[in-house]
């Protein structure tokens, strides 16, 4: 019961007020960064986000778990931190019995990518590349054309697959046709993945571990996420070295 | 053009509507649905999300209730949905258009936004689906 509780209280929100404003003002206050990259320093991240003191607090609350998170990497080699997606990866997607149950009973994960409309070309990674394909799932949002001419589709997919002992999804995103946009924290980055903005993290609970790289560039947000039982920084490598290839793709 | 901003109430209700993609993140928004809303959900992750909802009437000068927003405020939840509850009770007619504004927050990286949307029908897009 609590839990149901615990999951309406962070689910669902919210207050009540009610003011007149203009839409056209309203967006331009939000300084969307339409298909941008934006590099801040820490101290700056997401400034433009904030609106009210619950705002502030938050995104004050969010600045001191980055310092936390940065100072667990560079000491440990990973943060930790209870991640559900671990499970998923090694215990639910890894699965053939769960894959078939989920197949049978929606179309949120497909063997073959034709069973979903992209918005765009999305091409899937070689399959010499990985040893076992798990699936497809779409992601982003799902572009409709109504009465202009456009590609209706999803804005990105997601693939799961095994390689070396790990089992990995990668998401793909074009943030072109979602109007997405990114702000990265100048301090937090490197650019390990082909010289692009990356973010790297590793996460580790009780049930495995997570190494999670993600990295930017005109059009796309792309992200490469591999669980193992067990924390090694040889895993790690291997994860570079497959979003780098992945990334060549 | 004038609109008029509302915060909903605390709701202790799952929406009618929908989930997508097998652990991955999806955004959505509906119109002329019973509700109008924008939703952005992931299964089996939970993020610091914050969704903004965008309704306007079809004839949307009418009255300072016709239009509106509807933004969650920033939440770590795998569900964030900016729900206007029965605003659209005439399903099927096209009342309202609805954009969503589908923002994150994490580690060295704000999404601002994820991704926009927008809708002006009840469809159950390709890959969307009731619970």
């Amino acid at each position: 019961m609590k839990k149901i509780y615990a999951l309406a209280l962070t689910t669902l929100t919210v207050s009540c007020y009610a003011e007149t404003m203009d839409v056209d003002a309203f967006k331009a206050k939000l300084q969307l960064l339409d298909n941008k990259i934006r590099i801040v320093k820490l101290k700056d991240f997401m400034k433009s986000s904030i609106s009210t003191n619950e705002d502030q607090i938050e995104m004050k609350l969010l600045i001191e778990d980055m310092q936390q998170t940065k100072k667990e990497m560079d000491s440990k080699g990973y943060v930790f931190k209870p991640s559900p997606y671990i499970h998923f990866l090694l215990n639910e997607i890894k699965d053939e019995k769960t894959r078939q149950f989920i197949q049978s009973k929606s179309s949120e994960l497909s063997s073959e990518l034709s069973n979903f409309k992209i918005a765009y070309d999305y091409k899937s990674i070689n399959p010499s590349f990985y040893e076992q394909h798990l699936g497809f799932s779409p992601m982003g949002t799902y572009v409709n054309c109504f009465e202009n001419e456009c590609q209706e589709g999803w804005t990105g997919a997601v693939e799961y697959f095994e390689k070396d002992g790990l089992t990995c999804s990668y998401s793909e995103h074009n943030t072109k046709l979602a109007h997405g946009g990114n702000e990265l924290v100048e301090e937090l980055i490197t650019y390990n993945i082909n010289n692009k903005p990356t973010i790297e993290i590793v996460f580790k609970d009780t049930t495995g571990v997570l190494y999670n790289i993600e990295w930017f560039q005109e059009d796309f947000d792309r992200s490469l996420e591999c669980a193992s039982v067990n924390y090694s920084k040889d895993n790690l490598i291997k994860v570079h070295k497959f979003a780098k290839e992945i990334d060549k793709k | 053009m004038k609109l008029y901003k509302i915060y909903l109430i605390p709701l202790f209700l799952i929406s009618t509507s929908t989930q997508a993609g097998w652990g991955v993140t999806t955004a959505a928004s509906r119109a002329n649905c019973m509700n109008n809303e924008s939703i952005t959900w992931n299964s089996k992750k939970s993020f610091n999300w914050k969704t903004i909802s965008i309704h306007q009437h079809v004839n949307g000068k009418k009255g300072p209730y016709w239009n509106h927003i509807v933004d969650t405020g920033w939440a770590v939840t795998w569900r964030s949905a900016a729900v206007h509850w029965g605003e659209s009770p005439e399903v099927g007619t096209y009342r309202w258009d609805v954009s969503g504004y589908h923002f994150f927050a994490g580690y060295a990286n704000g999404k601002w936004p994820f991704a926009e949307n927008y809708a002006r029908d009840c469809h159950l897009y390709d890959g969307w689906w009731d619970i």
